[in-house]
């Protein structure tokens, strides 16, 4: 692999990293509050990329079609959390994980009636379909740019919303502690409802990206990123978002460049060797590299 | 489960002999009418309802055995579809006749199972080491899978035994000299009766019933109710979760292999999420601890998607018509589990038995929450806005 190819492999799993890393940063946090491990987020990115190819048709430009995208997920964020989670909320963990795949799998299968499972043109904007060439070989697509800036503003923008506004602060002390945040006079509910709309405006730009990264989309295409945005919160530490961050991307470079580096017949495995590297974190540091609840095991 | 000490079943724990003749008598009308309701289906029953039928049985075994190892143990497990998939393809390519092995091409069989030909046996004993074979790999794969995975609580495992399913899921779709793929085998020989797949059913049902009534049983609950008490009493959790994570991947590798036997293909996508969401509503619904309630739910489970096919083909209702659905009986179904999961998370029956509850008698001492819910009160009170979620964390 000569400079030009690690080049592009590098700014490629970087890409695919942050995709990882929005999906997780959602996972995390509601994780984080609820304990509820909410399968139905590939879904939300899913119904995201959805609205932004329905949008498209009207002709308006791909900006506003992205931000009217980004509100229907919130929307869809928002009825999930209502008509599913509040009911269940205080119910066992694993009570609320199998409802999740209840509303995961009604969602998907609601997606195949309306849009019908065939795959679709993505309608990403000529625009960021380029080539740029970064020089000494190294070329990238103008989709992995965008990806990458977009990912870090946001992430940036979370940083900042939770550690300079009230809303934020009571969203890391929930996490931190739920009867302790409550008796501080902190709305649970507020800070569930917050999660669940910033969870979704990730997930709905995630949907955005991995459309133009994919270039297709279909009703079952929120089930992969999910999968593995889950083991990225799983190997950084359940319910730390700097940890879902770290995950994902330590997850995005090593599925890039484990099909790089890897014989043709294995790469089609790499699903596999994925969760296989999930199981071993799981046995050997459940609480993953940043968390800090204690490990549920014997 | 025939060297159990008697003295240990529930029913004698109760006390009276009488009692125990009671059970007995029970059990024996309850297979004579099981028997005479399979002589009715196998006479008069169409070739597509007789096939449903058996669905019924295969269903409740895979429901029964995830009773076992999630129901009893508290130890949530995703990956059970993983040992129903061990359990198919084993079986298949145990049975296929050689001549369909080289037509279909798997360079990647050992010779020995190449050549393997079972077409001269009878049926049933081909079938019956089918079986075997499937439930006694898969549980061997269990046996190495859960010594590490079984020690995993809570999410974990849930989790863990997910990533289980998804490698066994991209084995079976990559490995395409031994399974073929996508594709999948085909030209299994039709082999499951109605007979066997009930035979097994009720072997499968005793078994785990008897286990839930042993020593092993007892510690498993035990352990489920509340961890820390049960290490306490010298309950050896981690042997108890393997022997239920192994006994219930064996039965789920034998229902692998009917059910391959049955529909005559084996294909990867028979085996993975949706399967496994389905087996997951049955055991839900019927109520995480209860064996009659996991085949009450497959029963239903089963049942249900026929009727409901009639619902996605379009139908008139009076001035209302609706056109063709496909996939509606799926989110009928999610949707019909996630009010389960709000209304009745401890599902139908809880961890209760249903004949003798249709008796007006409880079974002693098994009057207990489900697994599911231990501690909670399945919703808040209105207005409450109250998470002991962290509380329970730590109870876990």
């Amino acid at each position: 692999m000569n400079f030009g190819q690690f080049g592009q492999q590098f700014v490629n799993g970087l890409s695919l990293g942050s995709i990882y890393a929005l999906v997780a940063i959602g996972l995390a946090m509601i994780f984080g509050i609820l304990r509820l491990i909410n399968f139905a987020h590939g879904e939300v990115l899913m119904l995201g990329a959805f609205a932004t190819y329905f949008y498209a048709r009207s002709g308006l430009p791909f900006l506003v079609v992205a931000v009217l995208a980004v509100l229907t997920t919130v929307v869809i964020g928002l009825v999930m959390e209502r008509v599913a989670y509040r009911p269940t909320r205080g119910a066992p963990d694993v009570a609320l994980l199998l409802t999740s795949l209840g509303v995961s799998i009604a969602l998907q299968n609601a997606a195949v009636l309306a849009f019908s499972a065939q795959p679709r043109k993505f309608p990403t904007p000529r625009l960021i379909e380029q080539q740029v060439d970064l020089g000494a070989g190294v070329q990238i697509s103008g989709t992995n740019l965008v990806t990458v800036g977009v990912a870090l503003a946001l992430m940036a923008g979370l940083t900042l919303f939770v550690t300079r506004t009230q809303l934020g602060v009571s969203m890391r002390a929930t996490a931190e502690n739920v009867t302790a945040a409550q008796l501080m006079g902190i709305n649970i509910t507020t800070v569930i409802v917050a999660a669940f709309v910033i969870g979704s405006v990730m997930a709905g730009v995630a949907g955005i990206l991995w459309g133009a990264r994919v270039g297709r989309i279909e009703p079952l295409m929120g089930f992969i990123p999910v999968l593995k945005a889950f083991v990225a919160t799983v190997i950084g530490g359940f319910g730390s978002i700097p940890g879902a961050v770290l995950g994902a991307y330590i997850l995005g470079f090593g599925e890039i460049f484990l099909v790089a580096w890897l014989p043709d017949a294995l790469t089609s495995y790499r699903d596999a060797f994925v969760f296989t590297a999930l199981i071993l974190v799981l046995l050997v540091r459940p609480q993953g590299i940043l968390g800090s609840t204690e490990p549920e095991k014997i | 489960m025939a060297t159990l000490d008697h003295a240990r079943s529930p029913g004698r724990v109760a006390g009276s002999r009488s009692q125990s003749v009671y059970r007995l008598a029970l059990a024996v009308a309850a297979l004579a009418l099981l028997g005479l309701f399979l002589a009715y289906a196998d006479a008069s029953l169409n070739g597509y309802r007789q096939q449903l039928v058996t669905l019924v049985a295969i269903n409740a075994i895979v429901a029964v055995s995830l009773t076992l190892t999630s129901g009893f143990t508290g130890v949530f497990s995703l990956g059970q579809i993983g040992f129903l998939a061990i359990g198919a393809y084993t079986g298949a390519l145990l049975t296929l006749a050689p001549q369909w092995k080289s037509e279909m091409f798997l360079p990647g069989l050992p010779e020995w199972l190449a050549a393997l030909d079972l077409t001269e046996w009878p049926e049933q004993g081909a079938l019956l080491i089918a079986c075997l074979a499937g439930g006694g790999l898969a549980g061997l794969v269990a046996a190495v899978v859960g010594a590490p995975l079984m020690r995993l609580s809570g999410h974990y495992v849930a989790v863990a035994t997910m990533g289980f399913l998804i490698i066994v899921q991209a084995v079976a779709i990559n490995w395409e000299g031994v399974t073929r793929g996508a594709r999948g085998l085909s030209q299994i020989p039709g082999f499951t009766s109605l007979w066997v797949a009930y035979a097994w059913a009720v072997i499968t049902i005793y078994a785990v019933w008897r286990l839930r009534a042993s020593a092993f049983g007892r510690a498993m609950i035990a352990s489920r109710e509340n961890l820390i008490a049960a290490r306490a009493i010298g309950v050896d959790v981690l042997r108890e979760r393997l022997l239920a994570f192994v006994v219930g991947a064996f039965f789920t590798g034998v229902a692998g292999s009917l059910l391959v036997h049955q529909i005559g293909t084996a294909a990867p996508s028979a085996f993975y999420f949706t399967t496994t969401f389905n087996v997951i509503i049955m055991v839900v619904l019927g109520g995480m601890g209860s064996i009659s309630g996991a085949v009450v739910g497959a029963t239903i489970l089963t049942l249900a998607p026929e009727y409901l096919r009639d619902v996605e083909d379009g139908m008139d209702l009076g001035p209302l018509s609706f056109g063709a659905h496909y996939g509606l009986a799926q989110i009928i179904l999610a949707v019909g589990f996630i009010l389960v999961m709000i209304f009745r998370p401890q599902g139908l029956f809880g961890d209760r038995e249903v004949g003798p509850a249709l008796l007006g008698r409880f079974q002693p001492g098994r009057r207990r929450r489900s697994g599911l819910s231990p501690d909670a009160t399945p919703t808040l009170a209105p207005g409450v806005d109250e998470i002991p979620a962290d509380d329970r964390a730590r109870t876990e």
